[in-house]
């Protein structure tokens, strides 16, 4: 219902413009005639850069390279509008309309290599239905350890539950824990895993998981993530038109 | 409506204003898990994400600006102009994709995982989501700054070159419910990730938009 609303009053809106600028700056030299009104039509073209919100994930691991990808492209438009003659005391009014339609595009390819430590978070779609992961990481001079528990109802039924520990404790010495698992009811899985190591350097912890099912999926990285390398192609597109 | 200031033309408008933003992201991801494995026994097999995002979102509201011309000369001006607005906003999310999992070897030494793996190399899977749709709303402030240049061209026809710096505060972006703690510098803290009916799929970010264009205006 609320949207229905706002879509009928899209015309009321753009209907009862009143007292909008004339619709370019060239109009201000054009010698008015206060006596009279005109018409003042405006074709307009030109390029544009934007820099619009990355979206598709979170990165919070220090050396992340998520730069800002610029996207490019080309703007058109039309203005129209009718000089009223002389109000509020003298002033010049108009009734403007503008319209105008943009379009950008950027095609990117990039390698995001993590160093340090960090979070990286990426979701598809809703999410995994109903699931809950936790994940905690910790190292010091002598131990590390890496903990996933991951808990899924897929929703056709079934799921899966994950507990996975990685530790290294006393060290030196290092532990890899990959796992993955399928429901055995309905389409999903969980991947994932831990890795400690305690070295003449320190401890390092790191912990990955991953779930997904028909209504989405998650990755999860979190820790020391030197090493982890994502990479992306990604090719957005934007459209904007307006009307004021 | 305008008026004159010296030789400066000031004008001033105020009206409604609609904007629609349509998004497409299509994200091909290639998640490479390049950890050298510390015990040299197990190995994490490859995880690739692809999925498409699209975003629509509709802009109603009101905008009122100010803008200067000073003539340059008899047939030539320059204009400087800024603009402010304010928005309702409302934007859906739809979204489809694909996770596959495939490669590696779990035999994972002395590692602690319930139920254990079997061991050896995963057999591909993979997972489909499709027609995933949200909504989401919020209010939306939009500012512009314009600079004009503006010769005559006939009597009653000029032409512009203008640039342009716009702002919009509320973008439709993809966001994830996840409460991180730590990892502030060393790699203690912890991470909890929920999905389910307050995920909410939908957040803003900022927008920027540089411009140049040209336009032919005439009277009639």
């Amino acid at each position: 219902m609320k949207s229905n609303r706002f879509l009928m009053a899209v015309p009321f809106l753009l209907g009862t413009t009143a007292l909008v600028y004339g619709a370019d700056p060239a109009q201000t030299i054009y010698p008015v005639d206060d006596a009279h009104g005109f018409f003042s039509l405006s074709g307009t073209v030109g390029g544009v850069v934007m820099d619009l919100p990355d979206g598709g994930g979170l990165f919070l691991g220090e050396g992340a390279n998520d730069a800002n990808d610029l996207l490019f492209g080309g703007t058109a438009g039309v203005s129209a509008a009718i000089g009223t003659g002389p109000v509020l005391g003298g002033l010049q009014g108009f009734i403007g309309l503008n319209l105008f339609g943009t379009y950008a595009y950027a095609d990117v390819n990039k390698t995001s290599a993590f160093t340090g430590p960090g979070v990286v978070v990426m979701q598809g779609g809703t999410g995994p239905f109903s699931s809950l992961i936790t994940i905690a990481t910790s190292s010091g001079a002598t131990s590390a350890f890496a903990d996933i528990t991951s808990t899924h109802t897929n929703p056709d039924g079934g799921g899966e539950a994950v507990v996975v520990e990685a530790v290294t404790n006393p060290g030196p010495g290092a532990e890899d824990a990959p796992y993955t698992s399928n429901a055995v009811v309905g389409n999903s899985f969980q991947w994932g895993g831990g890795q400690t190591r305690v070295d003449g350097a320190g401890g390092s912890a790191t912990a990955y998981a991953a779930l997904a099912d028909e209504n989405g999926g998650v990755f999860i990285a979190a820790g020391n993530l030197d090493g982890l390398n994502l990479t992306q192609s990604t090719a957005p597109k934007r459209f904007t038109s307006a009307a004021t | 409506m305008s008026g004159q200031n010296g030789t400066t033309t000031l004008q001033g408008y105020v009206g409604p204003s609609y904007r629609y933003l349509a998004q497409r992201n299509t994200t091909t991801s290639n998640l490479v898990v390049d950890v050298p494995e510390y015990a040299g026994v197990a190995e994490f097999p490859l995880l690739t994400i692809s999925g498409t995002d699209t975003f629509s979102s509709h802009y109603m509201g009101g905008i009122a600006g100010l803008m200067a011309t000073i003539p340059t000369s008899a047939t030539t001006a320059l204009t400087i102009g800024v603009e402010g607005g304010a928005y309702y906003t409302m934007a859906s999310l739809s979204s489809d994709g694909v996770y596959t999992v495939s490669g590696g070897d779990l035999d994972v030494g002395g590692g602690v995982i319930n139920p254990p793996p079997a061991p050896g190399a995963v057999a591909p899977i993979s997972i489909e989501y499709d027609g995933v749709q949200y909504e989401a709303e919020t209010i939306a402030f939009a500012a512009r700054g314009t600079a004009a240049y503006t010769m005559a061209i006939a009597q009653h026809a000029q032409l512009t070159f203008s640039g342009s710096v716009d702002y919009l505060s509320a973008v439709a972006q993809t966001g994830v419910n996840a409460s991180i703690v730590g990892y502030d510098g060393d790699d203690d803290g912890s991470v909890t990730y929920q999905s389910g009916g307050d995920n909410e799929r939908i957040s803003w970010g900022h927008m920027v938009n540089l411009s140049g264009s040209v336009s032919l205006t005439g009277q009639f």
